[in-house]
């Protein structure tokens, strides 16, 4: 093969850096070593060659890039009779994230659940609270709390075991907090997400001080606490995350509305809606167009709401179904229009 | 009249749900929170 014993060693290295470069999210390095990787594909050998394609599936999964992620995944799966357990794991566990960032959160448990047979051959506790961390977001947005609750406590349990990884506590605190609000503890609630975003505060991380302050902001709102929500909210729009501005903007609009400041409530609804137009977000263009009518256009308000939760319907999002149904069905019910409210009630138990 | 047969048949529907569970596992849903990027993980270890 004209290799000697040096060449082996750096290719062995360079995957190594090449795994920690995509764990610590170095894009620039990650990049350079995947360029120099690509080099020598046709020297490795086929276990070199499976870790290989699954580093690149995780690389690419890092740049966002659902399709060569695949690819990735695709080229692995070329050599699955040569799979040991750990590969088997690192597989289902990368299509458990692709699937997630998709949000197609089903599909992303089922291959989780996958990679769950093969957790005993992992010896990295972190990578033991990883996967319990990316199950219980799963769970989470399936709904599914008390699984979201139990699988966060065992994230919980690793990452509290070394001041190192008090960042990966914190993410794992924000989701417990997100838990209690969906089991209406709001006061655990606050402590939990207070004390993740005072470690995101001192870790100066600012997309996850964003992300907190949205979701303090969520709380309040749930509390029928409007004033305390609106700093929350825009503090968390001075992170500038393109990723949740619709969600910020969307929240801050109806709490301008609800706490009588509808010039300002105006103001940011349009820039909402000018961005979900933008983004060609359907979802988020007809949650904004149906907080205008029941805000300022009353006129249109019943049959916008109707065809809203039509378009919620068909694109099988149940969290704004069960949302607006029920604040439908309570206005049919306090106008006696009992067998429309009833519609709508049932509705809200999709 | 109508208003208690809506009623009965409202807490009959929940009651009902209730026993049986209705916890739907579909493809998307839209929650106003958010848990930050799905890929991350381990940027602590580098401080």
């Amino acid at each position: 093969m004209g290799r000697n014993l040096s060449d082996h060693l750096d290719i062995a290295a360079l995957m190594d850096n090449w795994s920690v470069s995509i764990q610590l999210d170095k894009k620039g390095a990650a990049a350079t070593i995947h360029k120099e990787l690509k080099k020598h594909i046709n020297e490795f050998d086929v276990e070199k060659l499976i870790t290989y394609y699954l580093f690149e599936s995780r690389y690419y999964l890092m740049q966002k890039d659902a399709e060569n992620t695949a690819i990735s995944l695709d080229n692995a799966k070329t050599h699955q009779d040569h799979f040991h357990d750990t590969h088997r794991y690192f597989l289902h566990l990368a299509e458990g994230i692709l699937f997630y960032d998709e949000g197609n959160y089903q599909k992303a448990l089922h291959y989780l659940e996958n990679a769950e047979n093969y957790i005993d051959q992992l010896d990295n506790p972190i990578d033991i609270g990883e996967f319990h961390l990316r199950k219980a977001m799963t769970y989470y947005f399936l709904d599914i709390t008390n699984l979201s609750v139990l699988h966060s406590a065992r994230a919980a349990k690793v990452f509290k075991s070394s001041k190192r990884l008090e960042f990966l506590l914190a993410r794992t605190q924000m989701l417990q907090g997100l838990n209690y609000i969906d089991q209406l503890n709001y006061e655990l609630a606050e402590k939990y997400l207070l004390t993740a975003l005072t470690t995101f505060e001192k870790n100066e991380n600012q997309n996850f001080i964003s992300s907190t302050n949205l979701n303090l902001g969520v709380l309040y709102v749930k509390r029928d606490l409007p004033a305390t929500a609106i700093p929350y909210l825009n503090a968390a729009l001075q992170g500038k995350q393109k990723r949740i501005l619709l969600k910020i903007l969307y929240l801050l609009t109806d709490c301008y509305w609800k706490t009588n400041q509808p010039s300002k409530a105006i103001e940011v609804y349009k820039e909402g809606f000018q961005a979900s137009i933008e983004e060609n977000n359907m979802t988020k263009k007809w949650e904004f167009a149906m907080l205008h009518k029941k805000y300022e256009d009353r006129l249109n308000f019943e049959i916008v709401w109707q065809e809203g939760i039509n378009y919620f319907q068909k694109v099988e999002d149940v969290y704004n179904v069960r949302l607006f149904s029920k604040q439908l069905a309570q206005y049919y019910a306090d106008n006696n229009q009992h067998d429309i409210a009833m519609k709508y009630y049932l509705l809200t138990l999709t | 009249m109508k208003k208690v047969i809506f009623s009965l048949v409202l807490i009959g529907t929940i009651v009902i749900s209730s026993l049986v569970g209705y916890a739907n596992h579909h493809g998307t849903t839209e929650k106003p929170t958010d848990l930050g990027s799905a890929v991350f993980l381990l940027e602590i270890l580098d401080k």
